[in-house]
This record gives C-alpha cells, sequence and structure tokens, in this order.
C-alpha cells in the first residue's frame, strides 16, 4: 500500500473527519465563507466540529477548556482563509491549526502553577507512578476493568501522561485515524519522523496500559 | 529475526505497512515464539482501548456561538467605531464638550481674582498712573518689588503705599514748576469702532489696578454705611490701606479707605495723590465718570502739584478708553506744557498711534 493514501485498515472506532467534507466538497463553502458569509463558516464549522473537539478534548482532558479551544481554532480559521489558498484539503489546513493550538495550550499549561492531578508536566517512563498506577494500587484489577468508563478514564490519564509529541501524534492516529502523510502535513514532520515517533509513543502506551488489560 | 526485531515492527504491523518478504518473516516468528505472542496481544489491546476513547461532541449550539463571536466586533473595531462616529452623533457631542469647557473657564474665571487681573490688562488699555519710568515698550510685571520712598519711611500697616507714594513725594518735580494753563478739553464725539483699542501699556506698577472693571465689579455700597466703619482710623492706615486694596484689586475696599481719608484728613499732603488713586479705583470698577471727576479735582485744586501732568495723562487715558477723543487734546497737553514729565513720552507715543 502506498503512503500516500489513507491506511486500509483503522481501528474500527477510528474518528475520521466526515467524508463530505475532506475533499473538494468544503470549498465552495470555504470561498463563501473567505468572502465573509459567516454563515457558510458555521456550516464548516458543523462539519469538523465533532473531531476538533475530540482532539481538544483528549489533548487537554477537560471538556470546557476543549470547547473553549476548538472555538479559538475555529475564530483562527475563519481569521486565517485569507492565507488559505487551496494547496490542501480545508480539513487538512484545519487539522495544522488545530494540532499547533493544542500543543501551544499544552505547553502554556505546563508552564502555569499546576491546578490539577491530570496536570502534571509532561515526563518519561521512568518518571513517578502514573496516575493508572496510583489507582491500581487502590483497586483491585477486576474492579478497575469492570466497566468501560473506568477503562475510559484510565486510558485518557495514561493518555494525559504521554508527552505532548507523543499524545498528539497517538490521537491523530488512533483516535482521529489520520494517515502518515496528513500527520506529517499537519505537524510539519517528515514521513520517517511520524513513523518513528509514533511508534514510541504506541509501545509507550502499551507498556504503561498492560497491566489492566 | 530477534524477539527486540520483530516488536520493534508492531506499529507498523498494525498499521499493516509491511508486505513480502518481512511480513512473512516477522508472521513466522510470532507463530513461533510464545512471548512475542503475548507482547502482540498486549499491544493490539492497548491500542484498541485508545481508539474505544471515541469522539466527543461539544455542547449543543457551538456552531452558533462561534459565528457570533465572528460576527460580534473586535476590540479594535469598536475603537475606530468610536473614533469614527457619524456627524449627526458626533457633533452634538463635541458641541456639549465645548460648552462643557467653556462653563467650567467661566467659572475659573470668576472665581479667581488673579486670572482676571491677568487678562484684563490685555483688553482694556490701562494710563500709567506714576511718574517713573514711562516706557511703554516695557511694562513692568505685577510683581516688581516697590521701590523705597526716600522720603517717608515704610508703614507698618500698608506696606505697598509706599510704592504709590512714590507719586506724593516725586524727586523729579516739574522744572518750571505749575503748569502755564491747563486747558479743559471739551468731551468730543466717540470715536467709531468703541474704545477698545490699543494704546500703549501703563508704564508703572499700577497698571493693573488702572486696568477695566472685571465681570463681577460691583458698585460701590452706600457711602455713609462704609465710610463709617472708618471713623477715627489714622490717616496713614487709611491712605495704606486703600492702595494696597487698590494694589490688590479690591478696588471697592480701596475706594472706602481713600474716600474716608479724604474726608477726615483733607489737609493731608497726600490728598492728590489719593484723589488720583481713588480715580484709578473708580476706573477699575468701571466708573469713568468719577474717575474723570477726581483726576480734574486734581488738576483744579492743586494746579502746582507735581501731579498735575500725572492727572492730566490719566484723565486722557480715560477718555480714550471710553472712545471720547478728547482725550487726545489732553495727551498733547501733557506733552507741550509738561515736556520733562515722564507721562510726556508716553503721550506723544499714543498721540502717533491713536490721535491722527
Amino acid at each position: 500500500m502506498s503512503e500516500a493514501e489513507a491506511p486500509a485498515s483503522l481501528p474500527a472506532t477510528a474518528v475520521s473527519p466526515p467524508a463530505e467534507a475532506t475533499g473538494d466538497q468544503d470549498r465552495p463553502l470555504v470561498d463563501r465563507a473567505r468572502a465573509g458569509d459567516t454563515g457558510a463558516f458555521e456550516t464548516l464549522v458543523r462539519r469538523h466540529q465533532g473531531w476538533v473537539f475530540t482532539l481538544a478534548v483528549r489533548m487537554l482532558g477537560d471538556r470546557a477548556e476543549a470547547e473553549d479551544m476548538a472555538q479559538e481554532i475555529f475564530l483562527k480559521a475563519y481569521r486565517g482563509l485569507k492565507r488559505f489558498r487551496g494547496a490542501s484539503r480545508f480539513s487538512t489546513w484545519l487539522h495544522a491549526i488545530a494540532s499547533h493550538q493544542c500543543l501551544n495550550q499544552v505547553e502554556a499549561r505546563r508552564r502555569r502553577p499546576q491546578r490539577w492531578a491530570g496536570n502534571r508536566p509532561d515526563h518519561g517512563e521512568n518518571d513517578s507512578a502514573s496516575v493508572v498506577e496510583r489507582l491500581a494500587d487502590q483497586t483491585p484489577r477486576a474492579d478497575a476493568l469492570a466497566e468501560r468508563t473506568d477503562l475510559a478514564r484510565l486510558v485518557q490519564a495514561e493518555l494525559a501522561n504521554l508527552t505532548a509529541e507523543h499524545r498528539i501524534i497517538l490521537v491523530l492516529r488512533d483516535i482521529q485515524g489520520l494517515s502518515y502523510e496528513e500527520i506529517a502535513q499537519a505537524l510539519r514532520l517528515e514521513l520517517g519522523t511520524v513513523r518513528s515517533r509514533l511508534h514510541r509513543a504506541r509501545m509507550e502506551m502499551r507498556a504503561r496500559l498492560t497491566p489492566y488489560l | 529475526m530477534t524477539c527486540d526485531e520483530t516488536r520493534a515492527t508492531f506499529s507498523d504491523l498494525y498499521d499493516e505497512e509491511l508486505s513480502g518478504a518481512r511480513l512473512v518473516t516477522i508472521t513466522q516468528h510470532l507463530c513461533t515464539c510464545p512471548a512475542c505472542q503475548a507482547e502482540w496481544a498486549n499491544f493490539r489491546r492497548a491500542m484498541q482501548a485508545v481508539a474505544d476513547l471515541g469522539t466527543a461532541e461539544p455542547s449543543s449550539g457551538f456552531a452558533a456561538r462561534v459565528r457570533q463571536q465572528l460576527e460580534a466586533p473586535t476590540r479594535w473595531q469598536r475603537i475606530l467605531g468610536w473614533l469614527f462616529l457619524p456627524l449627526h452623533v458626533k457633533v452634538p457631542i463635541q458641541a456639549v464638550a465645548v460648552l462643557v469647557v467653556a462653563f467650567a473657564g467661566f467659572l475659573l474665571y470668576q472665581s479667581s481674582p488673579d486670572l482676571r487681573r491677568a487678562v484684563e490688562p490685555s483688553r482694556v488699555p490701562s494710563p500709567p498712573a506714576a511718574r517713573e519710568a514711562p516706557t511703554p515698550a516695557s511694562p513692568p510685571a505685577a510683581g516688581e518689588p516697590a521701590r523705597k520712598d526716600a522720603d517717608r519711611g515704610p508703614s507698618a500697616e500698608a506696606p505697598k503705599a509706599e510704592e504709590s507714594s512714590r507719586l506724593f513725594h516725586a524727586e523729579s518735580a516739574e522744572p518750571g514748576g505749575a503748569p502755564r494753563v491747563l486747558r479743559q478739553a471739551a468731551p468730543a464725539p466717540a470715536e467709531p469702532g468703541g474704545a477698545a483699542a490699543p494704546v500703549p501699556a501703563a508704564p508703572n506698577s499700577l497698571a493693573a489696578p488702572l486696568s477695566a472693571p472685571g465681570p463681577g465689579a460691583a458698585p460701590a455700597p452706600a457711602e455713609e454705611t462704609q465710610t463709617s466703619s472708618l471713623q477715627g482710623r489714622p490717616a496713614d492706615v487709611l491712605y495704606g490701606t486703600g492702595l494696597t486694596d487698590l494694589a490688590d484689586g479690591k478696588y471697592e475696599r480701596s475706594i472706602d479707605n481713600l474716600r474716608a481719608f479724604l474726608a477726615q484728613y483733607p489737609q493731608d499732603a497726600r490728598v492728590p495723590d489719593a484723589r488720583l488713586r481713588l480715580g484709578e479705583a473708580y476706573v477699575g470698577q468701571g466708573r469713568y465718570a468719577e474717575a474723570l471727576q477726581e483726576y480734574e479735582a486734581v488738576v483744579q485744586q492743586f494746579p502746582s502739584s507735581p501731579l498735575v501732568p500725572t492727572a492730566l495723562y490719566l484723565q486722557a487715558q480715560t477718555r480714550l478708553a471710553q472712545g471720547d477723543r478728547s482725550g487726545c487734546q489732553l495727551l498733547r497737553d501733557v506733552a507741550d506744557l509738561y515736556p520733562q514729565a515722564p507721562e510726556a513720552a508716553s503721550a506723544r507715543q499714543i498721540l502717533a498711534a491713536r490721535c491722527h
């Protein structure tokens, strides 16, 4: 399979940008929005708000903050529409904006005083015990895995313990379902870098989750 | 292929990025290595758990809120909108602002005598009152220190009186003594254009008290009431206080004290000077007719006084300030009959400027 193509087998629950929004179908709306038609841009927001908000909430771990971030991403996109020349799809361009906004927010949060447990600075595998490990110390393993919501909560907590670079590439690939090429464009990375960074992120996540799976 | 090499390909294997011989080799290793099989199973379960996090939706109305944000004016747009208000909004606001500023200025002017005195000399010509240094080009500042009189000691009650008493004890007496002829100028028709034409400034420190009355200048109250309270006061006190009040722009009090002085001490040697000062105080209140009477009284009652040219000069200035061109004739009298008097030079300048 060529790298330029979308991967043939994405995880079953991976969230992709809407099919009708990933091609030229966005262009007429983009052109109208660029001319000042806020109604057209609102339609674009409806099309893409799901994955933009998902990216934000997986990166930040907080719904309210993620919603503010998503709003900021769309406002930034609207203001930057004049610079969008259509060389790539609108969704790819929007992914780049969203990714950098989220990374900037994570970095800004890291520099602020910590206010919540999940807001710890990014650290490597050998740092202090993760949230999962601390929870496991207190809760029998069977109970921790009994409820799916509990597992999701644990996975989200472990996701927050990855470095921002590993977290976003994991979200873009395994949750958003972007191809390597789309990830490379969004993060402005070489394909090889995407591949190696994704591998390290996945292996770290496996190591963190294995005791509970 | 080793276990480490196999596990290094898990990410590509999970994404089905491997093919050909490499895929076959890895598959064979996984089939024969239980440890790698378990590791691969764990890897797949972990990735599935991550994918199961799934999607999330923002709260309802998210897109509409984004649109509202887009349509709301930015901070700069609000500032620019305020700066470039339409004329039908901006002009009334500016008109009200001008009125408020003008009213505030008027209140400030009314409540500040110093400000009034500073403004008035530039609006209304002030005749000189002293005989020294009649140089129109260099009017003395309001705060010019008073020169000491050689003959009279300073009065404790009225230190400023010393400055004014120079008129009475002028060291530069008229060489010719009394004036030979004093012509009484007949009133002439008012000068077209009013009386506010500029003339050279008064050449002495008494210019300010001689200026036109302030907007708030009130007429003098009943003389009996005022003078009765001043009965029995020493001549130096009345005279000195009158001059001090005059210098301070307190014309009404100055008039009271000087009139009390004239009434109680009619034989005092300072009477001619007191009358001139009284005239100045009247001018300060805008009571020109009474001022002219005082000046004329000096000329008529004290024809040999060295203050006669000063009285004539002040009379001329007062008439000109009223638009009465008969003041020109009086200036000619000063220039012709008292050529050595300090007022003569000023009189000639005013004649050249205003009496063509």
